[in-house]
Order: C-alpha cells, then structure tokens, then sequence
C-alpha cells in the first residue's frame, strides 16, 4: 500500500520532509503547498534538493484540497485552525509538527474533532520538543520506572545554529537589553505545546496536576568588558 | 573577554545584551513539582554572564525520569556539527520532519478522530532505499 501525500510548506521542516517522503517505501509525494510566488510552479523535488518529482509546487489551495490524497503534512511557520479543518474536510489525514499533541483543553479541539469524524480522518500532533523528548519519550522511559515522582524533559542548543533568524531576533529578542527581551512572547507562544505535553505525561502517569502551571524566562548577557 | 560587538547570524550583539535564555514550563502537584521542560538556548558558551555552559555533555536532549529506579537518557545527534551546517540543514529540524514522515503510514490506518501517542502504534522509521 503506497499512501499519497501533500506538503504543505516548504520551509526547514518540509523540504526534509520531502526527502523523507521520497525514501519512504509508503508513501508517494503529490503534491505541494508554497507560499511565495518564486516557488509557485517549480518542481518540489527541485524546491527540496532531491530530483525532480514531477510534482509542481502551487499556491492553489482549492486544488490541492481537490487532489487526491490520503495525508497531509502540515508544517507552515504559523499554523491556522481554520484551514486545518478545511484540509480534515477535504477528507485527508494531518500529520502536524505545530501542536494538537494532546489537545483536549484547548478551545480548538472541539471543531478538529467533529471534522475528523465527519470526513472518517485522523488528525496527529508529533514534533520532536515538545512533540517526542518532552512526552513520548519519558512516557516510554517510564515504563522501567515505578513510584515515579519527577519528570524532566530538557534541550541544550546553539541558538545560532537555528536558520529563522527573523525568529531568533524579532520574537525571542536575542541581542536586545534583557529589560526589552523579558518582554518577548516566546515563553507563552511555547507554553501551549509543552503544557500539553506535561498533561499528557501527567495523565497517562495517573497524576493529578495543581490546575495552575508555571513557565519562567531566565537570561544571560554577553560580558561587558571591564 | 567581549570588548566590542560580538558576530552571530542575528548580526553584531553589543556586551550587555540578550545571549542566552533559559524557558521553563512546569506542572506541580500540590505545589511540589512533578514535571519540567525546559529550552536552554545559548549563542555559545563563551563570553556569558551569568557563566551558563551545556556542561561536559554539550548540545544533547535529555529526559529523566526520577522514580524506582530513576533513568536518564541523554540524545545525542540531533544538533548539528557546526554553525554553518545548522543554518544549511539542522539535524532537529530533519529529525522533526522524519517523525512526522514516520508517522503517517499508521496515522493513516488510524481510525478517525484526533489521535496522540497513547493512540497510535509503535511509529517507527525504515529502512534505507538500497536495503530492501
């Protein structure tokens, strides 16, 4: 059984996953969602470094929701509720790296679900932190643990060898005096995938969490030379 | 020691300004907390006040688990190399694409509705192109 795929996106993550789809003896790219006019009608084997596909990248979502296709990967820089619910509607499968990991407190959830149901389709929330280190690893980990009593989930990265810089610099405010940089959204633009991880580690674990959960920012400066 | 602006891919950072952020997210029971996450994102380890450092260990993930008995795993591969191959293609950014590639086969044969971790199967990956 070979299942047919859209890409939706083809920044970072969807130009890899282009490559992985094309290595993968399931699946079957046909077609590709791009945002910019430069990338609209190039071949998306040719937008993501492998061969060509015969695949042309397009900007027409009306066409790609009339393809064809049994999943979509969804991984635009921003994700949109409402255009997910288009894509479930259309009758596709969604795999997502942007949330809806363990979504049963949001507000969104209620209408992804009925859609789901609705067009018989199944929608997944994966990633890799959160979205794997931060729940389903320590939940596979747990399994040779009893009486467990913390769980930690923790990422040490370069920042500088992350490529959105308009991200490092304009959101998480890098380079800004830590005065200006306390005010980035970052911290609560995160907390909603995370605090969705730690319920699903929680619940899963039978532990009952106080309603209230924190986030903290913490910041280090380039020292200033004497 | 920092005297003058230092290079990042952001541009020039002034001595004094943001290098580095900590983010944590925690849920307590009782006030005593039961679970963290947290991002440690350094533009390096030099030159940082507070003298914040990845450790012996270096760029990793890492998950514990503190029970009977505690385990901790430490992943390692999914930073790049070097700055330069990061801003190119960033094994975390491969890596987070692959669980979503990996996925789909068993999300597709899932039944309808919103499906997490605790749902779905095992997902694995496959093998390479020229091992079948």
């Amino acid at each position: 059984m070979t299942y047919r795929i859209i890409q939706w996106a083809t920044g970072g993550v969807g130009r890899a996953a282009i490559q992985g789809i094309v290595n993968h003896p399931e699946l079957e790219l046909v077609g590709c969602r791009v945002y910019s006019k430069k990338k609209a009608g190039r071949d998306a084997g040719e937008i993501a470094g492998t061969h060509a596909l015969g695949v042309a990248a397009t900007s027409d979502v009306d066409a790609l929701l009339a393809l064809d296709a049994d999943c979509v990967l969804y991984s635009p820089l921003m994700a949109d509720a409402a255009e997910l619910e288009r894509i479930l509607r259309s009758g596709k499968n969604v795999v997502t790296p942007l949330g809806w990991l363990y979504p049963w407190r949001g507000t969104d959830f209620a209408a992804l679900e009925v859609a789901c149901h609705a067009a018989r389709v199944t929608l997944h929330g994966t990633g890799i932190h959160p979205g794997g280190i931060t729940e389903r690893f320590p939940l596979m980990i747990s399994a040779l643990s009893g009486s467990v009593t913390h769980v930690r989930a923790e990422e040490f990265s370069d920042i500088r060898t992350y490529a959105a810089v308009e991200v490092v610099r304009d959101i998480m405010l890098f380079g800004k005096t830590p005065e200006e940089a306390a005010r980035s959204p970052m911290v609560s633009f995160l907390s909603g995938g995370f605090f969705q991880s730690i319920d699903m580690v929680a619940a899963e674990l039978c532990v009952t969490l106080d309603p209230e959960k924190r986030s903290a920012a913490t910041r280090s400066r380039w020292r200033r030379s004497r | 020691m920092a005297t003058k602006p230092i290079d990042s891919p952001i541009g020039a950072i002034a001595p004094g300004r943001v290098a580095a952020q900590r983010f944590t997210w925690q849920g307590a029971v009782r006030g005593e907390v039961f679970m963290t996450a947290r991002t440690n994102w350094f533009m390096g380890e030099e030159h940082l006040d507070p003298a914040w450092s990845f450790g012996p260990e270096g760029e990793r993930f890492e998950v514990e688990v503190t029970g009977d008995p505690s385990v901790r795993v430490s992943f390692r591969g999914l930073h790049p190399a070097s700055i330069a191959e990061g801003l190119e293609r960033n094994r975390g950014i491969v890596a987070t694409a692959m669980h979503c590639v990996n996925a789909i086969p068993y999300v597709c044969r899932a039944t309808p509705g919103i499906k997490t971790y605790l749902d779905l199967p095992l997902v694995a990956g496959r093998g390479a192109l020229g091992l079948r």
